[in-house]
């Protein structure tokens, strides 16, 4: 898959060193990016409709909605609107509450709620669906949208991932296992991707190309990673790599130094950059690592993520290229079907403004 | 040129009108439906909603009620696939899974336990989404191929297929399991109860006098492979049942209800057909979603139409039999519809008796003898997902 544009949201750092980190006041950003919300939805779908509209402004070109889908990955999904749901409904039949249950706050915890309204604010009308696979629920989601792309049912796709933080931290740790001593955060990242061919990197508006992303069958409930886990993945940066490349490893969820130190041992020249310490811990974190690889100012080359879950070694092989932008053309008014508000204009997003087509 | 078909291996299933898809179709054939007082959840409702509960399992109340389920449908499509758990071919495949509630019965029965504690609001902790189910399934079956779960509404599972389609025709895999599964819980029922969405009386999908949907709970799997490219074996009478393919649209009109005019499921459904090298006319009868609200059947009825024309083949909605199964949907009607077919008929649509105008179109009133040929099964979800899938069936005696 071609990159032709990423947008990431990150936490801002916690007052107090130790603590978790948190997403600022989204409310500039959704004056920005979506100028029309919708009322009433909470904050998984604000995060999600935030990073797929500024996406999609960053694009180089407008996105074709009905060959467009949307991709979501979400480790605990929704998860303070369903317990809202459950607060009400089963407190009801308990008894200590009044009841009956909201509908809207039904509705907005059904688990597609943020990618529908991601959909309407967007226009992209293709396949709309959500990944929920623990930690590699991201990484769920580029396959699932690289297998619609190499099948020809789209032609882009939005891949998200976003996670919320919950105030109830047990939720979290509940959900994806995590020591209680972790250090959590939430965030957006995204990708506009589209099918790759020869030269897709090279193509005009393109930053970059996800060149692998492979599950290695193991993980922590079947008492390790694979033995050979980290030369598999190593045998595929290595095939990746061009003479003389940069290659960077980002450790993602549960890869300790020592970890990343294996697999850069393996991968010569081979740096670590950290990430998790600028955003703390979710399930779709690596959705901001691998976004990030595209912010301005990070240097052209191939990006190794890793991280650990129940299932094994998950490893996304990226490779960034410098900035090819064709020239500037006026670009058309999107607006999305069912929704009479203009889409976000690409006007340029957080990280500064570029010509689009 | 078509795209590569895949074959349907084996299937199974486990619903409120029993287990096995051929046990299900005779069930269908008599005229039975899976209604029953709910007993799994603890609610005031389960006195006036009738549910499709599943019943007749034995499941410990104090674990994932899913989880069940959904094994007992995959051992079912495993068995009739040849495969066994923790051998090398189950190691290959890939295991997908399409589900909304997860461990959400997990959840409420802890919360339930805090509040008569406490006597108080608790905090309340959500159990993970599916993901979990996937996760705990794939190291029972040994599989160590790639996993992914679909939680994308009542398209969940049919999502998942539509990706199983996918992945086998770029070479990904030998195959893939995929599982809907889906259970009763509080706050489904309770959920579309405020959404006035529930008919006490079971559904009646099309009918004039529709109110709402009937909750249900089930779970289906099926084994799909890449199909025997020589031919001669897939097209022959007697041959396999083929997923063509189709296609997945997101319509965005509502949350919670699809375009009026049936346009949003007028291209879902057309592009399911290009995708799948079928030309509408080739379609000998339709698999609706049929949830019985007023507004998808109405929906649902202008967007046949829309494709079809004055030509709209035989078509019926399963929901009163099975009750709506939600995620599990995709999987679960498409096992229960293809062992109806099997078995010779198109389904009437039961619950249907008096034809509405502002749908425009009648669903079966009768079972309609079936003698081989391509199917259009349609799902419509919460957030204007819609999924449109195209199977073909062999003339004649069948085999999975």
């Amino acid at each position: 898959m071609k990159v032709l544009a990423a947008w990431s949201l990150w936490p801002d750092p916690p007052a107090t060193p130790g603590a978790d980190f948190r997403v600022p006041d989204l409310a500039p950003l959704e004056a920005k990016y979506v100028p029309q919300r919708p009322r009433r939805v909470g904050r998984h779908a604000r995060l999600t409709l935030v990073g797929a509209a500024a996406c999609v402004a960053e694009a180089p070109a407008p996105i074709p909605g009905n060959r467009t889908g949307i991709y979501l990955g979400s480790g605990i999904g929704n998860a303070a609107e369903e317990a809202l749901v459950v607060e009400q409904v089963v407190g009801m039949v308990a008894g200590v509450t009044p009841g009956p249950a909201s509908p809207v706050h039904f509705a907005n915890s059904v688990s597609n709620s943020a990618t529908f309204y991601a959909a309407r604010v967007t226009g992209a009308t293709g396949p709309n669906v959500v990944v929920s696979q623990e930690e590699v629920s991201f990484e769920g989601a580029l396959m699932a949208a690289d297998l619609a792309l190499r099948a020809g049912e789209i032609d882009c796709a939005l891949v998200g991932g976003v996670d919320e933080y919950l105030v109830a931290r047990e939720g979290t740790y509940l959900r994806i296992d995590l020591p209680a001593d972790t250090v959590l955060g939430e965030g957006s990242g995204w990708l506009l991707v589209a099918r790759a061919g020869p030269g897709a990197a090279g193509t005009p508006g393109a930053q970059g190309e996800i060149l692998a992303s492979v599950q290695i069958p193991g993980g922590v409930r079947a008492g390790g990673d694979a033995p050979d886990a980290w030369e598999q993945v190593a045998a595929i940066a290595t095939a990746a790599r061009r003479d003389g490349e940069a290659v960077t490893i980002l450790p993602g969820v549960r890869v300790d130094a020592a970890a990343a130190a294996a697999l850069a041992a393996r991968l010569p020249g081979a740096r670590v950059q950290t990430y998790l310490d600028r955003c703390g811990t979710f399930a779709t974190a690596v959705a901001l690592g691998i976004a990030g690889c595209f912010r301005p100012g990070v240097a052209s080359g191939l990006f190794v993520h890793v991280s650990r879950c129940r299932l094994g070694v998950a490893a996304v092989v990226l490779r960034r290229t410098p900035l090819e932008w064709p020239e500037a053309t006026p670009a058309p008014a999107r607006v999305s079907p069912g929704n009479p508000s203009p889409a976000p204009t690409c006007s340029g997003g957080k990280e500064g403004s570029r010509p689009c087509g | 040129m078509n795209p590569v078909p895949v074959r349907i291996a084996g299937m199974g299933l486990v619903s409120a009108l029993g287990a096995g898809r051929g046990h299900v179709a005779a069930r269908m054939r008599a005229g039975d439906v899976g209604l029953h007082r709910l007993t799994s959840v603890d609610t005031p409702l389960a006195e006036r909603i009738p549910v499709s509960q599943v019943v007749g399992l034995d499941i410990d109340p104090s674990a994932p009620r899913n989880d069940a389920l959904a094994t007992h449908a995959v051992m079912q499509a495993l068995a009739e696939a040849g495969l066994a758990p923790n051998t090398p071919e189950v190691a290959a495949a890939a295991l997908l899974v399409g589900s909304i509630t997860g461990d959400s019965n997990l959840s409420e029965a802890r919360y339930r336990r805090k509040v008569e504690q406490s006597g108080a609001v608790p905090c309340v902790t959500i159990d993970p989404p599916a993901g979990r189910i996937a996760a705990r399934l794939a190291e029972a079956l040994g599989v160590r191929g790639p996993i992914l779960t679909s939680c994308s509404a009542c398209t969940s599972s049919a999502n998942a297929m539509l990706t199983a389609v996918h992945m086998l025709r770029v070479g990904r895999v030998p195959r893939v399991v995929v599982v809907g599964t889906d259970v009763l819980t509080a706050t489904l029922i309770h959920g579309f109860e405020s959404l006035m969405l529930l008919d006490a009386g079971g559904c009646r999908p099309f009918d004039r006098t529709r109110k709402g949907i009937q909750v249900g709970e089930a779970a289906g799997a099926v084994v799909l492979e890449l199909a025997d490219l020589d031919g001669a074996r897939d097209d022959a009478p007697g041959g396999s049942v083929l997923l063509l393919g189709g296609a997945s649209r997101c319509d965005p009109f509502h949350m919670t209800a699809s375009s009026p005019d049936g346009s949003g499921g007028e291209a879902v459904m057309r592009a399911a057909c290009a995708q799948s090298g079928v030309d509408p006319s080739d379609v000998v009868a339709i698999k609706a979603h049929g949830t019985g609200t007023p507004d998808n059947d109405a929906a649902e009825g202008h967007a046949m139409q829309r494709v079809f024309g004055e030509a709209v083949p035989p078509f019926a909605s399963l929901k009163r039999y099975l009750g709506h199964t939600m995620g599990a949907a995709g999987t679960v009607e498409l096992v229960a519809f293809l062992g109806c077919l099997q078995a010779g008929f198109v389904p009437a649509c039961a619950g249907f008796a008096e034809e509405d105008p502002e749908v425009g179109v009648a669903p079966l009133r009768q079972h309609a003898p079936f003698g081989g040929g391509t199917v259009m099964l349609n799902y419509f979800g919460f957030g204007g997902n819609s999924v449109s899938l195209l199977v073909r069936m062999p003339r004649g005696e069948v085999r999975p």
